[in-house]
């Protein structure tokens, strides 16, 4: 579904990605783990086209997005979504119009039908009755879950989580977690997570990727993860404080 | 020095390109025109009681010291069209210009930069919805409309405050009064200085919306953004005001 | 229902903003929209800077406006508006005149008389002088100016000629100083002078006279001695004559002089003309008595041909002679002591 090819990605002088391979199936929730800074935000942006590679190919479905126009990436984006690290809920808008914007803004549907989708969605991950709030009156929990909300309103076919359980305490994460596995089997998506969060890649992830130095060192299901041999993963996975990662 | 004149060439570079983005997505479809009515409510609606407060007492003042130094030459009637003239083609834009910069300059760029370090310009895109479009273009149009509008309304509460002053304090005659601001003012007087308002419009909202475009670092990020974008689109104001003066009465 | 309220204050807004800036804009234009007038075209071949929307007057009443203007072939065509009820004559005389200090040009029109002119007429305007021109004429009269200055510089010019001015005028002065302190000086020898001659004079005349009785009365004697002493006489007559006409002459070189000098001095001896011209015709007066005498010496005739036959008178005659001889030869020798005092 998505192969990505030899990526480059630098900011002046620092080079974040230096050469990057993946590929991510089907249906599959993928979750790369990393050090924070070590670019996994950018990785994101990349897929979804935020922001440009200096080298390298994304290929979505067959179709090289690093090519494409404004106009034709907009298409493309039709089916993506994303759940962004504070939610990056719109604060000039109330709770319900966040939620139904993606339809409000592209379709020609009535408000109030738009805003029956929108209870539905709220619905599933678990909210009610907060469409008329402003999003300064939620708390990060119930922000991350109207972000969700969000992002399954335009009906993707692929969701991007950026540390999708950051910044909340770990019962509300526990049950974000639980809502992303939710979500994937009922909606047959293809997801990708970035997080530095262990025990949520282990229990969102179908397999996990691990970025360090601008690469991908190991790809592989949580047990395999797990059963590493690599030094590099083995240090991040247990949080050792001395391996080759702190010493380097 | 060369990494400032880059940095100066760079802002110069993306300012023109945002303008020129921001004229494509206005003629180019989709149009929507709904962001347009709130974003005229607060640029002219709001600014008003503040724009009004400002022309009344320029216009006032400027009366007071016209009178003043023109009574030593037995001249006093010209007063009202020395606050009429200076009203309609200088004070009335320049004035209204920099107080929207203050309010809608500042608050257009917190807006957006606050949306940029809070990840809300990305998760538009990921919307599939242009943030240019989506934020900047509705506040350039609506702005090109209200400030001359508001322009309007200072040039005029400008000459009232300046007429109050000169008939009720200095007792000039007011059909003399009157006569004599018509007389020094010309249709084009009051036309060019609503053409310098519209480029004013333009100034405040672009440089706005570029500041606000290019935040970065969080919610420090966004009071630097704000602070430069109130002073360089002053700065542009002031500057480009002697220019379009030039232009337009060439 | 908020974006009801907004779009309705936003209307409201726009829509009174744009008739402010109708009113504004109609008050500026000075509410020609609403009044109604006709066109004229005038022209000029000159328009002194003149403007679109100046100001056109009827015998001092603005009446309308420059409304346009162009140049066609050889002058410039002004459109004037003007207020309908205002109506210009044929001897309408259009000048451009200029309003206050700022020098705003105008439209003057006189009333004129005679027929009325009809809207969209053509006139010709009166050009005002032309400013250029002015200054054209003042430039080459400064040009000539320059020119005689130059030519007076160069005549004046040599450092020779500026020191030999200035050495003419400081003579000049010089004797001017020394003629008035002269004249200061001698003023009261002057006075005297001329009294004294005066006296002189007047005395000469008393004794003349007194000289012409005794020879008056002597004259019978004297004709008697006549004969003996015809040569003597003879002799005496020529020299008398001699003397008298070079007295006269002398006399009349003196008064001539002293006219002379009259006449140059005028202002100082205005108090002496009265005296001057007495003494002048005192010495007229004499030298006639003189001139008679000698006449009838000459003649022989009367008393002095009886004076001839007395023998006592005859010596004494001879005397007389003798003394007039010596006297007349004393004036010869000296004749200024006639002038002054004995």
């Amino acid at each position: 579904m998505i192969t990505i090819t030899n990526l480059w990605k630098g900011f002046g002088e620092n080079q974040v990605l230096k050469g990057l391979n993946l590929s991510i199936k089907k249906g599959e929730i993928m979750v790369i783990i990393g050090q924070s800074g070590s670019g996994k935000s950018v990785l994101l942006k990349l897929i979804i086209g935020l922001l440009k590679p200096d080298r390298g190919e994304i290929n979505i479905s067959g179709c090289d997005i690093t090519k494409l126009s404004d106009v034709e990436l907009q298409k493309v984006r039709l089916k993506f979504s994303m759940l962004f690290q504070e939610g990056a809920l719109f604060d000039s808008m109330t709770v319900g119009e966040n939620v139904g914007f993606f339809l409000l803004e592209h379709t020609n549907k009535p408000r109030h039908e738009i805003f029956k989708i929108v209870k539905e969605k709220l619905k599933i991950v678990g909210l009610e009755g907060v469409e008329d709030l402003s999003p300064s009156q939620l708390s990060g929990g119930m922000r991350k879950r109207v972000a969700l909300a969000r992002a399954i309103a335009t009906s993707p076919e692929i969701i991007l989580y950026d540390e999708p359980t950051t910044g909340i305490d770990p019962i509300m994460g526990a049950s974000i977690n639980h809502l992303i596995r939710e979500l994937q089997s009922h909606m047959s998506l293809t997801s990708i997570a970035v997080t530095h969060d262990m025990k949520s890649a282990y229990q969102i992830g179908d397999r996990l990727a691990m970025l360090y130095d601008g690469k991908i060192i190991e790809v592989g299901t949580p047990k395999e993860i797990k059963s590493t041999q690599n030094p590099v993963v083995h240090q991040f996975i247990t949080g050792a404080v001395h391996g080759p990662i702190t010493d380097s | 020095m060369g990494r400032k004149i880059a940095y100066f060439l760079e802002e110069v570079g993306g300012i023109t390109s945002l303008f020129w983005q921001i004229i494509l997505h206005i003629v180019r479809p989709p149009f929507k025109g709904k962001y347009i009515i709130s974003q005229m409510l607060e640029i002219g609606v709001n600014t008003l009681p503040i724009a009004s407060i400002m022309a009344v007492f320029t216009g006032m003042v400027l009366a007071v010291q016209t009178y003043i130094k023109l009574r030593e030459f037995n001249a006093e009637t010209v007063v009202g069209g020395v606050v009429a003239a200076s009203m309609c083609k200088e004070l009335g834009p320049v004035l209204t210009a920099i107080i929207v910069a203050g309010r809608i300059g500042s608050s257009t760029t917190a807006e957006i930069g606050s949306m940029k370090v809070t990840e809300q310009i990305d998760a538009l895109e990921t919307l599939a919805v242009n943030p240019i479009k989506q934020l900047a273009c509705p506040r350039f149009i609506a702005s090109l409309i209200m400030l001359p509008c508001l322009t309007i309304y200072t040039d005029l509460i400008g000459i009232l405050g300046g007429y109050a002053v000169g008939v009720y304090r200095f007792s000039i005659c007011s059909s003399i009064y009157v006569d004599n601001s018509i007389s020094f003012v010309s249709p084009w007087d009051i036309l060019s200085g609503l053409i310098k308002a519209f480029f004013f419009g333009m100034i405040i909202i672009v440089i706005g919306c570029y500041k606000g475009f290019t935040t970065i670092g969080g919610a420090k990020g966004v009071g630097k953004a704000t602070t430069s974008s109130v002073v360089i689109s002053s700065i542009l104001i002031l500057v480009s005001n002697y220019f379009l003066t030039v232009l337009l009465y060439q | 229902m908020i974006r009801l309220g907004a779009k309705v204050h936003v209307g409201l807004m726009v829509s009174i903003s744009l008739l402010i800036l109708g009113f504004l804009v109609i008050m500026a234009g000075d509410f020609r929209l609403f009044k109604k007038g006709y066109e004229v075209r005038v022209y000029f071949s000159y328009v002194s800077g003149l403007k679109v929307g100046a100001p056109v007057r009827l015998a001092g009443m603005e009446v309308g406006k420059v409304k346009d203007m162009s140049i066609t072939d050889s002058k410039v065509e002004v459109v004037l508006w003007i207020e309908e009820g205002v109506c210009l004559r044929k001897d309408s005389k259009v000048t451009i005149g200029t309003l206050g200090l700022i020098g705003e040009k105008y439209i003057e029109i006189s009333m004129g008389k005679g027929e009325r002119i009809p809207p969209s007429a053509k006139i010709l305007g009166e050009d005002p002088v032309s400013v250029a021109e002015i200054l054209s004429k003042g430039e080459s009269v400064a040009h000539k100016l320059e020119k005689a200055m130059g030519t007076l510089d160069s005549m004046l010019g040599g450092e020779e000629t500026k020191q030999k001015i200035s050495l003419i005028i400081e003579n000049t002065t010089k004797v001017i100083h020394n003629l008035n302190e002269i004249l200061i000086e001698n003023r009261n020898n002057l006075k005297g002078t001329l009294n004294t001659l005066n006296n002189t004079l007047l005395t000469v005349s008393n004794n003349v006279d007194r000289i012409t009785k005794i020879v008056e009365g002597t004259g019978k004697r004297v004709d008697t001695i006549f004969d003996e002493n015809r040569e003597d006489i003879k002799a005496t007559c020529n020299k008398l004559r001699d003397a008298s006409s070079r007295l006269e002459h002398e006399i009349k070189e003196i008064s001539k002089d002293l006219r002379g000098v009259i006449n140059d001095l005028q202002e100082i001896v205005v108090t002496n003309k009265q005296t001057v011209s007495t003494t002048i015709s005192n010495l007229k007066k004499a030298s006639e008595g003189l001139q008679l005498i000698t006449k009838r010496i000459e003649d022989g005739k009367g008393p002095l041909a009886k004076l001839l036959n007395d023998e006592k008178i005859g010596e004494d005659l001879s005397l007389v002679v003798s003394d007039l001889k010596e006297f007349t030869s004393d004036l010869k020798r000296n004749p200024w002591k006639l002038l002054r005092k004995k």
